[in-house]
């Protein structure tokens, strides 16, 4: 290969990454809108700033994510966005699992914890 | 590629993104010994080490990046912690991309003050990459 001076290296290199950077995210830009659709897209408000629900959202990943994905979309585990069900069934559900399907993590997890992760899981909307 | 699971991708990506970390900072550390070396095949032999450990970084980063991406399902920016990822992410990687690049490119012997620049551009890219991969363990691990 033909070795350039430090100048124009600098300036080819300048074009290679910048041409990387805008392809990667040309990709990642159609392939999120094009090949995956709009409802497999992460949902933005997961990330939250809140408190309570960020700390929701490490419960979830420690304990929750293995079955249920790291984006709560399902995997083992039944999809989380949308709950229909009320505060009071979600808790119960963690605390007490369901038999066969769903582990309980009523000793795992104390009131705080459990309060927090259904705070997390309301966030999680289409 | 849809039907993999999200776990399967994040730790692909926490894999993933252990190696370009690995290679960056070799190859500062190469190169940062060698630049100061006064024997000049010494100098020689550490910036050569220093050299691959820098290509292998930024071949290594395009497996991140790409992971990276199939994990947050090909979101670019996002909000809260993800966006704090890609804030230190996107420059990272594009610096990576152009340092190797300029390595590859560049006369065999470049000059002393150009290497300098060089090595301040490699320091600024492994604190990028150190402030990325501590953000993303955040968003994936939490405390």
């Amino acid at each position: 290969m033909k070795k350039l001076s430090e100048g124009r290296a600098f300036g080819v290199a300048f074009l290679v990454s910048w041409v990387s950077l805008l392809t990667i995210l040309g990709v990642a830009f159609v392939l999120g809108n094009v090949l995956s659709g709009k409802q497999s897209r992460v949902t933005e408000s997961r990330y939250v700033n809140g408190e309570v629900a960020s700390h929701g959202r490490r419960i979830f990943v420690r304990h929750c994510a293995e079955c249920h994905g790291y984006d709560a979309r399902g995997d083992e585990g039944s999809d989380l966005h949308n709950l229909r069900a009320g505060d009071a069934l979600i808790r119960q559900v963690i605390t007490g699992g369901i038999k066969g399907v769903m582990p309980a993590y009523g000793k795992v997890l104390n009131d705080a914890d459990v309060r927090a992760l259904t705070s997390y899981l309301r966030t999680l909307r289409r | 590629m849809m039907g993999i699971s999200s776990i399967f991708w994040a730790q692909a990506h926490g894999a993933a993104t252990h190696f370009p970390i690995a290679f960056l900072f070799g190859a500062a550390f190469f190169d940062a010994i060698g630049f100061f070396l006064p024997d000049s095949s010494k100098r020689r032999r550490f910036q050569f080490t220093g050299y691959w450990l820098l290509i292998l970084g930024g071949l290594s980063s395009f497996g991140a990046v790409f992971s990276g991406l199939a994990v947050s399902r090909w979101s670019v920016s996002g909000t809260g912690p993800l966006l704090q990822h890609h804030v230190f992410a996107w420059p990272a990687f594009a610096l990576v991309v152009g340092l190797t690049s300029w390595r590859v490119v560049v006369v065999s012997v470049p000059s002393r003050r150009a290497f300098a620049v060089y090595l301040w551009v490699l320091v600024v890219t492994c604190a990028l990459v150190s402030a990325a991969g501590w953000s993303g363990g955040e968003l994936l691990i939490g405390h």
